[in-house]
């Protein structure tokens, strides 16, 4: 269960620089330090068998990276793909390895500043709702961004993990 | 010149402190593992030429550089160890210790020990095994050395030149009175168990994380990365601007195209490496073996520049131990029965490397007593694997002893003789996508020949298309193709279709259906069958259409997620998308099998 109060260090740590994007509307950051790159939406090849939000691989520059749908996998429906639906490529941490996955979002923001006083905790709906992977809440320009741990997000899905990642997670 | 002091002789555990820097401790082990490579080929070498005063140095710096690197990360265990290694090649440097066999084995006991203490840091640090202390028993081997360096070694050196049987480093124990510390450790070579060392430890050093590159080739890639920013300036300026001719154009494309050719060339070179370091365990492996076997067995290797791919070089450590132990085991006889026979008492095992056309070629050849024919013949026919009384040809013959669980020797050694013999070698060498021959000449000898693909990064695949998607199969794997219309698809009750081809009940794959492809707009003929076998089996897979082939660069899949089994990797194709790999492995063992349809009709 999320807490109700951060204490001081955990918003210093907290705070930073994070690339903020609109899913479905609503605003979400993650780390700046977290993204490789950014590339327009290209061609998915996806891997048969696969959850719907896992939309498959591509090709950056000889490189094959899997693609996850952000807004599929945080349960947003019918996602639309617009000419500013774009692919982010982050760093994910893997078991003791740091891999490269790309995630649709609908639209980038900005690069933002969020200071220590600006970040709240994730809020508790109750039990039974999952918002693990909002690692925090922020202020930013009147508006409320959902920080993510993308790392979590990937996590969640033990099923699709490479067995060392899993035997790491529980560890 | 140092002393030794008597903590240094007692037992040191090691443990790896939190705090250690990993980086470090990977860099040691790297190098480290190089240096205990040099110490097994210049023990080897002396052993060959005991009055090699360069080899003795070799050996020396060896030694002195694995205690600097230990101690510099404070692990006193290898530190003493290599320290009083150091201090014995130091009394054979100044000619105070003349080097015999049981110095040599000394060495290369202590290297053994050492290797244990790499492999074991090397694991825990990776996280493969959970920290510990490592507590490998050292004592006794340093008190050998000890007793060697303080003037035992002028007795063993008599000892050993009377007695045959002396290469064992506890015999000065025996033949001399002991110290109070050699006393105490006695107990330890006889329970390590030295000799019986399987075939993982010779593969285990290769599992190198840095990789070393000559730096001609990195220049050259570096070169060639600066030709490839200035051609690709020059091409951006001639379509800049409006009054260049296309000759000019054609002509730095041209360049561009030659750089990228080059650049590739140079880039898979960086992946290969020479043979050498995986031969010269095989001499050191025949070496053990045959002294133990009391067999007088020589090896010449050939060719130990020959690069191959790094990949290959891992995998094939395995087989080629295994061949060596059948040479010596199988192959070379007894000095006796060898003089018997009218051949020199030492038996030599050939080892040749070469390139051929796109393949490393490995050729173990002995001069032994070769395949026993008749006794093949038996076990054939004890197996099932052969009707008695049949007619068979040498070549098929000879092929048997590649079956699983196939073994001629009389009498189960701990060398080999377990029924994990050839058929062993002939799945590795197939796992890498390789072949094997044998030729064998009763009381001539036998010779095995490897036939390898240099690289495991490019297959030759088949471009099939399903459902708008593009598919690779691996086209050593793809039997034949044909229109579905030219034969039957029969259905079977629950659900499953086979295909008749030539009397031959094959069990159909709908890949469309299987990929959950089947809502895709369906395709404009009727698709076509592409028959597959892998691991002895066979499959028919119904796909859209057969697009190409193309020479493929296997990519893993980002290992982000577990993917099904049956997409092994991915590949970029020629439109610059990505396609997946099918495993032909996997598709033929998809439920049900030949088998079970067998069954079933």
């Amino acid at each position: 269960m999320p807490d109700l109060f951060l204490n001081d260090a955990a918003r210093a740590k907290a705070a930073g620089k994070y690339l903020t994007f609109v899913l479905g509307g609503n605003g979400y950051g993650i780390p700046i330090l977290k993204v490789r790159e950014i590339i327009r939406l290209l061609e998915i090849t996806p891997i048969p068998r696969m959850p719907e939000y896992v939309r498959g691989v591509i090709n950056l520059r000889g490189r094959i990276v899997p693609v996850i749908d952000l807004r599929m996998k945080l349960g947003l429906t019918n996602p639309m793909t617009t000419k500013r639906t774009c692919i982010i490529v982050t760093h994910v941490q893997i078991g003791s390895a740091s891999r490269l996955m790309g995630l649709i979002v609908d639209a980038l923001d900005e690069v933002y500043q969020i200071n220590a006083e600006d970040i709240e905790p994730a809020p508790d709906f109750g039990r039974g709702t999952s918002n693990s992977h909002i690692q925090n809440m922020a202020k930013a320009k009147g508006q409320v961004k959902a920080l993510l741990d993308i790392d979590r997000i990937i996590l969640d899905d033990h099923a699709l993990l490479p067995p060392e990642a899993v035997l790491a997670e529980t560890a | 010149m140092s002393t030794i002091s008597q903590e240094q002789i007692g037992e040191i555990p090691l443990e790896l402190k939190p705090e250690i820097d990993a980086e470090l401790v990977e860099e040691f082990l790297s190098e480290a593992r190089e240096q205990l490579e040099q110490i097994e080929q210049g023990a080897l070498a002396l052993e060959k030429n005991g009055e090699n005063a360069e080899g003795i140095h070799t050996l020396f710096r060896a030694f002195h550089t694995l205690k600097g690197n230990a101690g510099f990360l404070d692990f006193a265990a290898i530190g003493s160890l290599a320290h009083m290694l150091e201090f014995l090649l130091e009394g054979a440097r100044a000619n105070r210790l003349q080097i015999n066999s049981v110095i040599i084995e000394i060495i290369l006991r202590s290297r053994d020990t050492l290797q244990r203490f790499v492999d074991e840091i090397e694991a825990q640090i990776t996280g493969k095994k959970p920290h510990a202390v490592i507590d490998i028993p050292t004592a006794a081997l340093k008190a050998t050395v000890k007793f060697m360096i303080e003037g035992g070694a002028t007795m063993v050196a008599k000892a050993a030149s009377r007695k045959t049987e002396a290469t064992k480093p506890e015999t000065p124990g025996e033949e001399a009175p002991p110290r109070a510390e050699l006393a105490e450790p006695k107990p330890e070579p006889a329970k390590a168990p030295k000799p019986t060392r399987n075939s993982s430890s010779y593969v285990s050093g290769t599992a190198l994380h840095a990789v070393k590159v000559s730096t001609s080739k990195l220049d050259g890639l570096v070169d060639l990365t600066g030709e490839l920013l200035i051609t690709q300036s020059l091409i951006l300026q001639s379509v800049g601007s409006p009054n260049v001719s296309r000759h000019i154009i054609a002509r730095n494309l041209d360049q561009l195209s030659r750089i990228s050719k080059e650049l590739q060339r140079t880039a898979m070179s960086m992946r290969m490496v020479p043979i050498r370091a995986t031969l010269h365990k095989m001499e050191r492996l025949a070496r053990d073996l045959a002294t133990r076997e009391k067999k007088n067995v020589q090896m010449v290797l050939e060719g130990e520049d020959t690069e191959v791919d790094r990949t290959v070089v891992e995998k094939l450590s395995d087989p080629l131990a295994h061949m060596i132990r059948n040479a010596v085991d199988h192959g070379i006889e007894q000095p006796d029965a060898r003089v018997a026979r009218g051949k020199p008492s030492t038996g030599t095992i050939f080892v040749r490397a070469y390139h051929k056309s796109g393949n490393i070629i490995i050729e173990v050849s002995d001069d032994g007593q070769g395949l026993n024919r008749e006794r093949i013949k038996e076990k054939a026919i004890a197996l099932g694997f052969l009707q008695p009384g049949a007619a068979i040809s040498e070549k098929d013959l000879q092929a048997m002893i590649l079956r699983p669980g196939f073994t001629t020797a009389a009498q189960v050694t701990n060398i080999s003789g377990r029924g994990v013999g050839m058929d062993v070698v002939y799945k590795n060498v197939s796992n890498l996508r390789g072949k094997i021959e044998i030729k064998s000449a009763p009381g001539q000898g036998s010779t095995f020949t490897l036939c390898l693909p240099l690289t495991l990064a490019i297959i030759d695949g088949l471009i099939i298309g399903v459902g708008g998607q593009r598919y690779v199969l691996p086209t050593l794997s793809v039997g034949e193709s044909f229109h579905p219309k030219s034969c039957r698809i029969t259905s079977l009750p629950g659900g499953h279709e086979v295909v008749e081809i030539r009397k031959e009940m094959i069990p159909l794959l709908r890949l469309r259906d299987h990929f959950g492809l089947r809502e895709m707009p369906a395709p404009t003929g009727d698709g076509i069958l592409i028959v597959i076998e892998a691991d002895g089996k066979k499959r028919c897979l119904l796909a859209d259409e057969l697009v190409g082939k193309q020479e493929v660069v296997i990519k893993n899949l980002g290992e982000v997620f577990r993917t099904d089994p049956m997409v092994s990797g991915g590949a970029i194709l020629g439109n610059g998308c990505v396609g997946l790999i099918l495993d032909p492995g996997a598709l033929v063992n998809l439920e049900p099998s030949v088998d079970d349809l067998r069954l079933a009709i």
